[in-house]
């Protein structure tokens, strides 16, 4: 082998700034519109379901019987519904309720998941097998009707809405980690961490899971979406939120029953208890899946800028 | 003077791996001895046990389906077989460190290389980790790398493989370990960035004086580093020598063989095509009996698929070979009988 006289660093640096790995996604988020109009349009949604019912002049459970199906009007913006409550609020208020359920309960059945998930992964074997048989038991019952059931009985209250979720939720999340830690743990990067002398606990969490994370933020935002759908159909079978607190989907189920009744006041039916509910479900389900689209465009660490 | 003569004494290891397919004899009584500061070669082909044997040493072979079912691995004169795992885990990093073959994927994406280096420093030191990241800089420098305070804030994916290789020899460094398990190196390197980082690692052995234990299968990389070189096949060393001996008078064909199927330079112009060393690796699952490397052997004779030769001494000296070759007619000269019947 050639005898080398000096050792010096041969790099050439060509790039004139540097990104944090978070300043890469963003930029790279950021080229993905559909994505940053989901955001902006998420964005709007959670300030008005914030922000309405504290501006507002009427309160969600404010009865007001002559004011009964009003159509929209500059004294009530979205109309009433038939028991003079204002939409507008109502539907902010709903939106609260229905994002709160949401985004908790797919955060708590992803760390359900991630945990089984990294366990059945890293350590393999017995564990990993009985782990996963669970998962296949669970995945192979049809979840409509066990949401419908277990909603029956024990209530249709915000947290057992949530609990329910995050029982009959973790198991795409659990499998999609145990993979990704299945392939990793083989990783040299595993392998060289473990010669420095890092402890289990430390290469799961630390060298591991942070990996996984891009991932994870995908799937999160996915079940997001997945979570208000599967929320706005129990409260449509009347399982889901009870009122009078308000969720968007039991919105929209007490419209049914009006929708196809009588002409009310004004003629016609009254649409918009029906509209905007369900325009509301409609924006934030096809937002969340266009932000999940751009991250996991944005996250892939395969793609180079 | 410290109570133990050799840095590194594997007695008699015995790795096997326990598949679905049968029992693989990774490795199989292997024995060997690094004295303080002394750089040791191991060479042998892909899959002749020489990674596992350093593996074995960290005590990082997988468990199942690998296991090391005897032996005595003393590491300043304490047996790390019989410590605790989470003692293990201080000897690690600490004592003994280890470069991979792969710098491409053996730094984890998303941390910046200044973190994953700090990250050995605070497991062994108690550094705040500021002080560790200075810690960084200064070792960056020294393993030359340049621009070190901007560099340890680079991903990566932001830095080229020699960049990379030397960020792990920076990492293997960081605790001043007495001994560096060198993996293949330079093998995933182009020949360039290969030749400065053995550079480095002659520099930085001459100036931090540990003991390294170079696994390759590159006959020009220990030829440059090591005094000691120990040849393996098939899980079994098959010859033990000093550098200078091993490239003079090989003792065992397959040494031999390994040393002729590699061009060189400064034995002239030669018209005779590279010797080649016929046939395979024996299947694992498959030892052949007596010798192993007998069915592709040149000298073979009729004691050498019957009894497996022992490993012993040359003439009373620490130079070892296990061959019948050697047993029953002594000392070979290989080279100047022009390479036997080549071909």
């Amino acid at each position: 082998m050639a005898k080398v006289s000096k050792i010096e660093s041969t790099e050439f640096d060509l790039s004139e700034k540097e990104y944090s790995y978070w300043g890469v996604v963003w930029r790279r988020f950021r080229r993905h519109r559909m994505a940053i109009g989901g955001l902006v349009t998420l964005t709007f949604i959670v300030l008005f379901a914030i922000i309405a019912p504290l501006i507002s002049p009427y309160t969600f459970d404010a009865i007001s019987l002559e004011d009964k199906f009003s159509r929209p009007s500059s004294k009530f913006i979205l109309g009433t519904d038939e028991l003079g409550r204002d939409v507008l609020v109502r539907l902010a208020y709903g939106g609260r309720v229905s994002l709160f359920v949401a985004v908790i309960a797919s955060l708590s059945s992803l760390l359900v998941g991630a945990i089984i998930g990294s366990i059945a992964g890293f350590f393999g074997g017995w564990l990993d097998n009985v782990l996963m048989r669970l998962v296949d038991v669970l995945l192979s019952i049809p979840t409509f009707p066990l949401l419908m059931l277990l909603a029956m009985y024990f209530g249709g209250s915000l947290w057992n809405i949530i609990l329910i979720f995050t029982v009959l939720g973790w198991m795409g999340e659990s499998r999609l980690i145990r993979g990704y830690f299945l392939s990793l743990k083989e990783s040299e990067f595993v392998e060289a961490a473990l010669a420095i002398g890092a402890s289990s606990r430390r290469i799961i969490f630390r060298h591991i899971m942070p990996n996984a994370l891009a991932i994870l933020i995908v799937s999160v935002t996915l079940s997001v979406g997945g979570v208000i759908l599967f929320e706005a159909a129990l409260s449509y079978l009347g399982l889901g939120i009870q009122p009078p607190t308000p969720s968007w989907g039991n919105m929209l189920q007490r419209s049914m029953e009006y929708i196809l009744g009588a002409p009310v006041e004004g003629g016609g039916p009254p649409w918009w208890l029906t509209f905007y509910p369900g325009l509301m479900i409609l924006l934030t389900a096809l937002s969340v899946n266009f932000i999940g689209d751009g991250l996991r465009d944005a996250l892939d660490p395969r793609l180079k800028l | 003077m410290p109570e133990y003569d050799y840095l590194v004494d594997v007695r008699n290891l015995k790795t096997y791996f326990y598949t679905e397919d049968g029992v693989v004899p990774a490795v199989d009584r292997v024995s060997l001895r690094i004295k303080p500061g002394e750089t040791l070669g191991v060479v042998g082909e892909s899959g002749c046990g020489k990674s596992v044997t350093s593996l074995s040493i960290m005590r990082l072979i997988q468990q199942p389906p690998g296991k090391i079912l005897e032996g005595e691995i003393f590491f300043k004169g304490e047996n790390l077989l019989l410590k605790p795992e989470d003692e293990m885990r201080k000897v690690r990093g600490g004592d003994i460190a280890m470069i991979f073959q792969e710098p491409m994927t053996s730094l984890n994406p998303v941390y910046t290389v200044g973190d994953q280096v700090s990250e050995a420093i605070i497991l062994h030191q108690e550094l705040s980790k500021k002080d560790a990241i200075d810690k960084v800089v200064q070792i960056f420098k020294l393993v030359g790398i340049s621009d070190a305070e901007r560099r340890v804030n680079s991903y990566p994916h932001q830095m080229s493989g020699g960049m990379r290789q030397r960020v792990m020899i920076a990492m293997a460094l960081s605790c001043n370990p007495d001994l560096l398990i060198a993996d293949e190196p330079t093998t995933a390197l182009d020949v360039t960035i290969q030749a400065q980082i053995l550079e480095l690692m002659k520099e930085l052995k001459a100036r931090l004086g540990m003991a390294i234990m170079l696994v390759t299968h590159n006959l020009g990389v220990v030829a440059e580093m090591a005094q000691n070189i120990m040849v393996m096949y098939a899980g079994k060393v098959v010859e033990y020598a000093t550098a200078r001996e091993i490239f003079k008078t090989p003792q065992h064909p397959y040494s031999y063989g390994l040393l002729y199927s590699v061009p060189r330079l400064d034995r002239g112009k030669s018209k005779e095509p590279l010797l080649t060393i016929e046939g395979v690796v024996p299947n694992p699952y498959n030892m052949p009996p007596g010798c192993r490397f007998h069915p592709r052997c040149k000298f073979r004779m009729d004691s050498c698929d019957k009894e497996e030769p022992p490993l012993i001494s040359i003439d009373n000296s620490e130079r070892l070979v296990a061959c019948w070759l050697f047993l029953h007619k002594g000392k070979q000269d290989f080279l100047s009988e022009g390479g036997v019947e080549n071909g």
